[in-house]
């Protein structure tokens, strides 16, 4: 608590002495009056006299009272805003404790029973009690600010949404634009010697800047951020420095659109226990959002596939979202032409590449409303491909009307199958590369079958794949020359069925150092089980995750499997059948992989079938089973082409063997160096949505990414004060829409909240009392004088 | 108006008039109340001889007995009167406060105790006129003769209120000094010490007098108006006390209406008439209110 005027509290407080002298020396004589009946009053005098003595003190006691609160009125004492509270309660129980004290004296003096006297006596302790720490808690809240002096040095913190939807456009400025108008307003008009730290969504840590002139700059500065992080994150940042600032007074101001994403519920708990450990640091959040903002945007685009096979389909889907905008929306999809030059910029501006409209459509989405459409695009070469999606007609968001999609169309993976019989490969193959597909040139793999006898003779170093489709056991040569095959990066898998014996045959020495684990033995399950994945992180089972409870296990049943032998050092089961035994076990040997299946895909028409994967009615789940372990063993899953803003991005570049030096176009037409290590290049840097492309040397071809600003961040909805008050913590923080009003909050803030209104309504009530007091003791309503006078004339 | 009217207001003797109280007086001895007098009237047959006494009518002594026994004693005669009443009045400085009425609790007094003495000699009943204040101050003999009205008047008129008073021993006096049966009419305020006062009215009603004790206090004294702090002042004793009047209202009235009470109880059970007065109370009506009463006692 603070005074502007600190000596006259004192001053005014000594004037208590006057209303005690005047009581003591001047005591106010009562009227004479003759009265013969005298001797009637004499028996109650003395009880009488008690509670005129009573009402003297009281009397005394509110004339004392009042000029206190009245000398405290005019010192304008003043609290802390979010101290005012306590102080209320302060006023509040010594209020009641003053009634009650004067209850119990009334009791006292009219002889009242004992336990009316001694339980108002408790109740005037337990108040009592109750004051002190109530004063002592205020006290301890409210002590360290310095109120009342607007220009005292502050230490303030400015953080400024720097996130992309503060672009939004409205009265012919950005949201962005107002905030850093009103921030470097705000910055001037700080008193002189202040330290201010400026803070936009991009930054962690930071200082305060060298003087105000220095944080105007850096608030012009400012530019939207893609990856930005939620404000409760910067404002944790905020107060982290404010508690480092050795100033007394400590303000911090947030520019927001008091939009949904800025403010997430989940990473406020930090930022409320800060605020509520500095209660003495002022919270401002300055509203430069937009009410009922209307956008509309891509929320999400969707690819069939990332990685095509040479001229098949690719299927794109995308989100469409509205938010109180038109519902008329025309769409379209446009694929960049591929360059094998580096972008150049021309005059500083960087041409536009050359693009094609490969689809269009127009959609009606409600308000509020999302629809997703899709388009096809069909004729990609192999290479790598850029498009986008956009819409056709500009908003008030500019930055969420595209979203970018990059897909790289290699040609097919040879994958050998290798058949103890030729015919036990037919089902696999059709699985892997179907005969229609495959006239059509869209098959993703480009099978070759031999039989298991051929196999010593035929060249494996041309396969990305080799499979043992229920091989019989093989000579070490050959074993040592698929462990040579894998170890250079092949993959090779092993069905494992009724042709694995005399399984001691099988497991010779040399397999052992290419299986996962040794058959040990045929098991048996004359009811059936089945293929039984619980944890779908694995590469291979993937496509499933989405679908995890719908996948119709059950119709493919199994019979037979074999069971296995310890796992090797390096394998691990990738999931296992229902009754718990391994599935499917893989191990990495070398730079490459090998997976093993304990029971067949082969036993289509055969008599007593190890299982049904592949001859029954939904055989698609083995399919896509078979399929995924392809491009897991090939590798060719690797290499995910499109991010979001500020992920890590991982491009593969094939030769693991050399280190190749290659450079990065970001979307702005800027490029840096990057190398390729193992095969790969890391980015991480990716702040900007767009297309990026890598060069390593003109005229090579270029690979690339797409990035892309998560659908979240173009939310524009706003919270509701009680959300707010939730994050943020009830009554912690004050909101201005204007410089008025942050005038206003400021001005209040710094010279606290005053008691003076608080002080006068009491005097008022003391002197109203003490008025009525007066006029009932010392009443002169009867003032005719009483005579003795003789019956003469 | 004259000193007498003032006392004499045409209202009251009109009222009285109405009531035909003369002929229930002298009929039947309605103010001697229990007292077994024979019918009194204006027949004047012999019944004993007694000694004169100051006030006696020189005419009626015999002479005859005075030349046989050289002492005066008069005739007396059957219904030689009815009663013999007497007004005694309290002189003390107490019965002159008033604090907003136009008469003093004394002034008050002397117009009622003047239209009881007008009433009895209407009917030729003889009045007498005592005061007092610590001791008896006048005695004024009875008489029935129409000029005692105007004797009786001139010294209520002369008389001030402004001794201190002792009613009980006063009163003990005028037991000792009346020997016959006689209506004592006594007018005060009878601020004493009760016990003693009430000792010396059985005493007087012991004597065989009928007694009748208006009790007159300032309305003041009775309404107790008074708000706020005071300093109120005794006028005999002249002690004062400081009191908040507004929160001792309530007791002293409580005092007050048991002090009345008390007497009234007392004087019941004593055979007293016991009126309690005020000064806001029309004197006539105070007699009337008394007059009913008597008749309804019957």
């Amino acid at each position: 608590m603070t005074f502007v005027n600190g000596s006259l509290l004192a001053l005014g407080s000594l004037l208590v002495v006057v209303p005690v002298l005047l009581h003591l020396l001047m005591k106010r004589k009562p009227s004479h009056q003759v009265f013969p009946a005298m001797r009637f009053l004499v028996k109650r005098h003395s009880v009488n006299t008690r509670k005129m003595r009573l009402r003297h003190w009281l009397l005394l006691a509110l004339r004392c009272a009042a000029i206190v609160i009245l000398a405290a009125a005019l010192a304008r004492p003043s609290v802390a805003s979010g101290a005012i509270g306590n102080w209320l309660v302060v006023g509040l129980l010594g209020s009641l404790l003053a009634v009650v004290v004067v209850v119990l004296l009334l009791a006292v003096t009219q002889q009242k029973g004992r336990w009316l006297v001694g339980g108002l006596g408790l109740l005037a302790v337990l108040l009592g009690v109750g004051e002190a720490y109530s004063v002592t808690k205020a006290l301890q809240q409210g002590g360290s600010v310095l109120l009342g002096d607007k220009e005292q040095p502050v230490a303030a913190a400015i953080v400024i949404d720097t996130a992309a939807r503060m672009q939004y456009q409205h009265e012919n400025e950005t949201r962005l634009q107002k905030a850093q108008r009103m921030a470097s307003w705000l910055i001037r008009q700080l008193p002189k010697d202040s330290e201010v730290a400026v803070l936009d969504s991009r930054r962690i840590g930071g200082g305060f800047s060298i003087d105000l002139a220095a944080a105007v700059t850096a608030v012009e500065g400012m530019q939207a951020s893609y990856g930005s992080l939620p404000l409760t994150e910067i404002c944790q940042q905020a107060m982290s420095l404010l508690n480092e600032s050795q100033m007394s007074r400590k303000e911090l101001y947030v520019f927001t659109d008091l939009t949904e994403p800025a403010w997430p519920t989940e990473t406020s708990g930090t930022l409320q226990r800060q605020l509520t450990e500095s209660a003495d640091t002022l919270f401002y959040l300055i509203d430069v959002g937009v009410t009922d903002a209307a956008n509309r945007f891509i929320a999400n685009v969707q690819l069939s596939s990332e990685v095509l096979s040479n001229n098949s389909l690719l299927t794109v889907q995308a989100e469409f979202v509205n938010q109180r905008s038109d519902s008329a929306t025309p769409v379209r999809l446009v694929m960049i032409e591929p360059s094998d030059q580096p972008p150049v910029r021309i005059d500083g501006v960087l041409p536009q590449p050359n693009s094609t409209v490969r689809a269009r459509d127009t959609l009606e989405i409600a308000d509020g409303g999302s629809q997703w459409t899709s388009f096809k695009v069909a004729g990609l070469t192999t290479g790598t491909h850029h498009g986008f999606v956009e819409m056709e007609n500009p908003d008030n968001l500019a930055f969420d009307d595209r979203r970018y999609f990059t897909v790289e169309v290699r040609p097919p993976a040879p994958v050998l199958l290798v058949g103890n019989k030729l015919g036990a490969t037919r089902d696999l193959r059709d699985a892997l590369a179907p005969p229609l597909l495959q006239q059509q040139g869209q098959a993703r793999y480009d099978v070759t079958a031999i039989a298991q006898a051929e196999l010593p003779s035929h060249p494996l170093n041309k396969y990305a794949v080799v499979c043992l489709v229920d091989p019989a056991p093989l000579v070490d040569a050959d074993w040592i020359a698929l462990q040579r095959f894998v170890a250079s990066g092949g993959g090779l898998a092993i069905f494992a069925g009724r042709q694995a014996s005399p399984v001691d045959q099988f497991n010779s020495d040399e397999a052992l150092n290419v299986l996962p684990a040794a058959l040990k033995r045929t098991w048996r399950i004359p009811e059936g089980t089945e293929l039984a994945p619980t944890n779908f992180d694995h590469p291979i089972l993937s496509p499933f995750r989405e679908i995890a409870t719908s996948v119709p296990w059950d119709l493919l049943p199994v019979f037979r499997h074999w069971s296995l032998d310890t796992l090797s050092g390096d394998g691990r089961t990738i999931f296992a059948f229902g009754n718990g035994q391994p599935a499917l076990v893989e191990r990495v040997v070398g730079d490459g992989r090998v997976v093993l299946m304990t029971t067949p895909v082969s036993d289509a028409g055969l008599d007593k079938p190890w299982n049904y994967l592949i001859n029954n009615e939904e055989p698609w789940p083995m399919v896509i089973l078979a399929d995924r372990i392809m491009l897991y063993l090939s590798q060719s899953e690797a290499g995910r082409l499109n991010y979001e803003v500020g992920q890590p991005v991982r491009l593969d570049v094939g030769d693991k063997a050399t280190t190749k030096r290659f450079q990065l176009f970001t979307p702005r037409g800027d490029w840096q160096e990057v190398n390729s290590v193992q095969g790969a290049v890391q980015f991480g840097f990716t702040d900007l949505p767009g297309t990026y492309q890598l060069f390593e040397d003109a005229g090579s071809g270029s690979k690339g990414f797409s990035v892309n600003v998560s659908g979240e961040g173009s939310n524009l909805n706003r919270l509701a004060p009680e959300q707010l008050a939730t994050i943020l913590g009830e009554d912690r923080f004050q909101v201005a829409r204007d410089q008025q009003e942050i005038v206003r909050g400021v001005d209040q803030a710094r010279i606290g909240r005053e008691f003076y209104p608080f002080l006068t309504v009491t005097l008022a009530v003391i002197l109203a009392i003490e008025q009525l007091l007066a006029n009932r003791f010392y009443s002169q309503k009867q003032t005719a004088t009483a005579t003795v006078r003789s019956t003469s004339s | 108006m004259s000193t007498v009217e003032k006392y004499l207001k045409p209202d009251v003797a009109r009222q009285i008039s109405r009531l035909d109280l003369r002929a229930q007086f002298v009929v039947k001895g309605f103010l001697q109340g229990l007292h077994a007098s024979p019918f009194h009237g204006f027949s004047v047959e012999f019944s004993e001889h007694r000694r004169y006494t100051h006030g006696d009518d020189p005419k009626d002594i015999d002479w005859l007995v005075y030349a046989k026994t050289d002492k005066y004693y008069v005739k007396k005669f059957e219904a030689e009167t009815n009663i013999t009443g007497y007004l005694v009045m309290d002189l003390s400085r107490s019965m002159g406060f008033t604090y907003r009425q136009e008469l003093t609790k004394f002034e008050y007094g002397i117009s009622l105790a003047a239209a009881l003495c007008y009433l009895m000699i209407q009917q030729q009943d003889p009045v007498g006129l005592i005061t007092f204040d610590q001791q008896i101050r006048n005695s004024l003999a009875p008489k029935s003769k129409r000029t005692q009205l105007g004797t009786v008047l001139s010294l209520l008129a002369n008389l001030k209120p402004e001794g201190e008073t002792d009613i009980a021993k006063s009163v003990t006096q005028i037991a000792a000094m009346l020997r016959h049966s006689s209506l004592v009419m006594i007018f005060s305020d009878l601020l004493a010490e009760p016990d003693t006062v009430l000792q010396a009215l059985r005493q007087l009603r012991h004597g065989g007098h009928d007694v009748i004790l208006f009790h007159i206090l300032d309305e003041a004294e009775v309404a107790f108006p008074f708000d706020g702090l005071y300093e109120f002042e005794e006028p005999e004793s002249h002690d004062r006390m400081e009191i908040d009047a507004t929160a001792m209202k309530d007791d002293y009235l409580q005092e007050l209406n048991a002090f009345r009470e008390r007497y009234q109880a007392e004087c019941f059970q004593s055979g007293i008439d016991y009126v309690p007065l005020d000064t806001s109370m029309q004197f006539d009506k105070a007699l009337m209110e008394y007059l009913l009463t008597r008749r309804s006692r019957r």
